[in-house]
Order: C-alpha cells, then sequence, then structure tokens
C-alpha cells in the first residue's frame, strides 16, 4: 500500500501535516514478517513503534510457549502499536507476533524523538490520540463498572455491551464479561438446583416428646374414648 | 355412604382455603352434594372465594356454637354463587368475620363436642355425600377432633423448613387417632425444584402417600382468593393436580 494511503487510514498520522509525514516516511525502517514470527517479547526493552504495512500483526500474552498466546487484539494495516514504549521507556507489556506474512514499518526511538522535537504539530497530533485513548477507556471502565454492579445484583442478562467497540482489545474484554456473566450465571443456576434437592430436616427426639405431649393430654384421652365409643355404636348399627 | 375429609396443615398460610374450595368444587362438579364448613374460627376466609360477602352470611358456625341456631342453619347454598351450572350442589358453614364475634370465641372457647355432633347432623340433614373440614392450623383441641373423625386427612404443607417438623408431628398423631386414609398435598413448591424428586423425599419422610405437588403459580397467586381456580381455570395444569389430589381422596 502507497505510504500516503497507508497514513490516512491512521487516526494520529492522518492530522499530522504534510511536511512532517515526508519526514516520517524517511525516518522509517521497512521490515518483513513471516507468519508465526514473534516481532518482540513481553518485557523486551521497548525500542520502536510499529505502524502494519500489509499483513496482520497481533500482541497477546505468551502462555507457556513464548509465541503461543491468545490475541488481546490484532492489528491491520494503518494501525499502528508500541507508540507508548518510545514515550515512557518501559519495557514491553506484551508480546507480538505476525498473524499471517506481514510488511512493518518502524520508527526508533531516535528518530521519533527528532520527529517530536522539529514538529511540534507531531507532538500535538500524539498527545491528542493519547487523551482519546484515555478518555475511551475511561468511559468503558465506567460501563464496566455498570456491568459488575448488575452482576453483583444477580442481573446476568443485563450484562451486554451497549454497541460494538471500536477498541479490539476493549470488545475483547467487553466479550469476556458477557462470556463470564453467563459463566457465573450457569454454575449459580447448577448450584441453585443442587440446594434444591429438597433437604427435609426433622429433630425427632423434639417430634416424639411433641406427638407424647398431645396424646398424653385429658382432651386427647377423652377424644380416644369418645371414638371408641362412636365406633361401637356404629358397628352396633 | 359419606365421607368427610379435614384439609389441614400445621402451620397457616399453606393455602388450606384454597385447597378445601377447589376440592369441594371438583366433588360438586362430580354431581355429588358437598358441604365445607370454616372451623378456622379465629381468621375465617373461605367463604371469600366462594362470592360470599358479609350481608349474605346471614347465621354462621358461631351461632350453632353458642346454641343460637341449629347447624343446618348455618349452611348456605352457594351453589349458584359459583357462576358456572355444576351437577351437583355446595353448602358453606362460614366462620363469623366479625371481630367481635371472633374474639368471643377465642377468649371464651366453645365445646369442642358439638362441632362433631354438628358434622353429623349437617351429613344427615342435607343428605351430604362429601363434607369437606378447613381446618384451623396447628393441633388443638378441635382440630384433633376434626381429624379423628375424618375419613381423609389431606394435610397440606410447603417445601420449606418451617413446615418439616410440625408435618411430621402431625403425621404421627393422625396415625394414632387411626385415620383411615391421609394424604399430603405438597403446595407452593419453588420452580427451582424438581416435583417428582420432592414426591418421592416427603414421602420417604413420612411414610404417607403424597397426593400431589403444586408448584408456586403466579397465575393461581394472581386470582388469590377472589375464585375457585380450578373452576376459572379448567385447562391450568394446576387444576390437573387438584384433580389428581380429589381422584384420590374419593377413590
Amino acid at each position: 500500500m502507497d505510504l500516503t494511503d497507508l497514513f490516512k487510514k491512521n487516526a494520529i498520522l492522518k492530522e499530522l501535516p504534510e511536511a512532517t509525514l515526508q519526514e516520517l516516511s524517511a525516518a522509517l525502517q521497512t521490515r518483513r514478517l513471516q507468519a508465526g514470527e514473534v516481532l518482540f517479547k513481553l518485557g523486551d526493552p521497548g525500542a520502536e513503534m510499529v505502524v502494519v504495512q500489509e499483513g496482520r500483526l497481533a500482541i497477546y500474552m505468551p502462555g507457556e510457549h513464548p509465541e503461543v498466546g491468545q490475541a488481546i487484539r490484532v492489528f491491520q494495516p494503518g494501525d499502528m502499536f508500541g507508540e507508548m514504549a518510545l514515550i515512557d521507556r518501559l519495557p514491553r507489556s506484551t508480546s507480538a507476533r505476525a498473524e499471517s506474512d506481514s510488511v512493518i514499518l518502524t520508527l526508533d526511538s531516535a528518530s521519533f524523538d527528532r520527529l517530536v522535537r522539529l514538529q511540534p504539530q507531531a507532538n500535538a497530533a500524539l498527545m491528542n490520540a493519547l487523551t482519546d485513548r484515555i478518555r475511551y477507556t475511561t468511559n468503558f471502565i465506567g460501563e464496566m463498572r455498570g456491568w459488575v454492579q448488575r452482576i453483583g445484583e444477580g442481573k446476568y442478562q443485563d450484562v451486554q455491551p451497549a454497541g460494538a467497540y471500536a477498541d479490539t482489545s476493549l470488545a475483547a474484554l467487553a466479550a469476556d464479561f458477557v462470556r463470564m456473566a453467563a459463566q457465573v450465571r450457569e454454575r449459580e443456576e447448577t448450584l441453585q438446583r443442587e440446594v434444591a434437592q429438597l433437604r427435609i430436616q426433622i429433630d425427632e427426639n423434639k417430634r416424639r416428646q411433641e406427638v407424647a405431649q398431645i396424646t398424653q393430654s385429658d382432651y386427647y384421652r377423652s377424644l380416644k374414648d369418645k371414638l371408641k365409643a362412636l365406633r361401637e355404636a356404629d358397628d352396633e348399627d | 355412604m359419606s365421607k368427610i375429609i379435614s384439609v389441614h396443615s400445621f402451620r397457616g398460610g399453606t393455602g388450606k382455603s384454597n385447597t378445601s374450595a377447589n376440592l369441594t368444587y371438583l366433588f360438586a362438579a362430580q354431581g355429588y352434594r358437598v358441604g365445607v364448613v370454616d372451623t378456622d374460627i379465629a381468621s375465617p376466609g373461605i367463604h371469600v372465594i366462594f362470592g360470599m360477602d358479609d350481608k349474605m352470611m346471614g347465621h354462621s358456625l358461631n351461632d350453632y356454637l353458642w346454641g343460637k341456631c341449629d347447624i343446618e342453619e348455618c349452611a348456605h347454598d352457594v351453589t349458584d354463587l359459583l357462576g358456572t351450572p355444576i351437577k351437583g350442589k355446595i353448602f358453606l358453614v362460614p366462620s363469623s368475620i366479625k371481630p367481635g364475634e371472633i374474639a368471643r370465641v377465642l377468649r371464651e372457647g366453645y365445646d369442642v363436642g358439638l362441632l362433631n355432633d354438628g358434622f353429623q347432623d349437617l351429613i344427615e340433614r342435607l343428605k351430604l355425600d362429601v363434607l369437606v373440614i378447613d381446618t384451623h392450623p396447628g393441633l388443638n383441641e378441635e382440630t384433633l377432633l376434626s381429624i379423628a373423625i375424618s375419613d381423609t386427612l389431606v394435610l397440606i404443607m410447603r417445601p420449606d423448613s418451617q413446615d418439616y417438623q410440625g408435618t411430621g408431628v402431625t403425621v404421627d398423631v393422625a396415625r394414632k387417632l387411626d385415620v383411615p386414609q391421609m394424604l399430603i398435598l405438597v403446595n407452593k413448591a419453588p420452580a427451582v425444584f424438581d416435583l417428582d424428586e420432592i414426591k418421592e423425599r416427603v414421602e420417604k419422610t413420612y411414610g404417607c402417600e403424597v397426593a400431589a405437588v403444586i408448584p408456586h403459580s403466579d397465575d393461581l397467586m394472581t386470582l388469590a382468593s377472589s375464585s375457585i381456580f380450578s373452576m376459572v381455570n379448567p385447562d391450568h395444569p394446576v387444576t390437573k393436580l387438584y384433580k389428581q389430589l380429589a381422584n384420590r381422596v374419593l377413590a
């Protein structure tokens, strides 16, 4: 894909002025990845930002094998990731791998620093993008609080995303939440069915005492006598 | 040969009056002459289910127990109040709903022996095929008498821990009183229960036949005590269960 078209697909890059984009294009390194190839691993120093040009890449939490793990988020051509590492310099918080044969463009931290220093508009665009993301996440957390409350109240069927989420990792989290609510509900219903296996508990001692209390009463005895007389009278009839 | 059926539960709120009313209706619908007596003097209520209001009441069971009238004068033919023509007849002996009269019975008591005479006279004079006695909860003197003179005791319980112990005591006492037939009706069973399993467990616990397990029904709750459920909803699953009970009682 042509770089100009590629940049237009990106929420941050499309805001940059032409001159900045030209600077950026010159600084980007092209790299090819084969399907399944690991780009970086959890804990690696965050040294570059990635723009997907062709193919698909995913970030994931590695399991037992470093290259295997459920994808948290999948990136398509025009998508960018790893930019936070260029700002805070912290090690990678996930691993990344190519889901198919892919072409990526990378920007190393030195080029990034220069770009941001020389192009104040790039700085502003980046800040806008990061602010948007924080706001989006904050809203999402607010919505999630609602789900947590509904789960607490046992209203499992009300745990439904309000709509589709543009951010795939939040969409995945939302889907996990809905799945969790269904699982909790199912477990609870199973438990209820088990509890519902009627348990009849009777204190047999107390039962005997209470029966004796009645059958030893004067009234009960006279009742028994009267009944006996009545039955004998019936027999004579 | 007439039959006396006591409908009883150890605790209140089990649906005793509704069950009495439904049994009475189902018997009468089969063509029987049925008497129904409200001996729950402390908290009368079955008259409402049959559509009888205060003005219609006239003499009540209280008047008979105080010697003010004969028992048949307290028996009101409520067949036509049903609004549905049936082959049989229903005679209702209500308890007074006047607070003063309720208080007086509670304060002074009455000769329980009169109840038995009253039941026998009622059967004889009104040529009843069946007499249904809607009892007072618990095991006091008049309840013991009603149970003792019954051919069938229908014991109602809910699947609720508060009902288990008292039901056990009642079953034992009824056995000692040699009641010829005893049937348990499990009422208001929550939807989470498996009804067949309830039947099995209750029968095993008390060694007594469970004639029917009636699930908690919103339809039943909605109708409450305003009418007779099996008459209003002839094809409802709950009506089928009432019929099952009625058939076992008259088996």
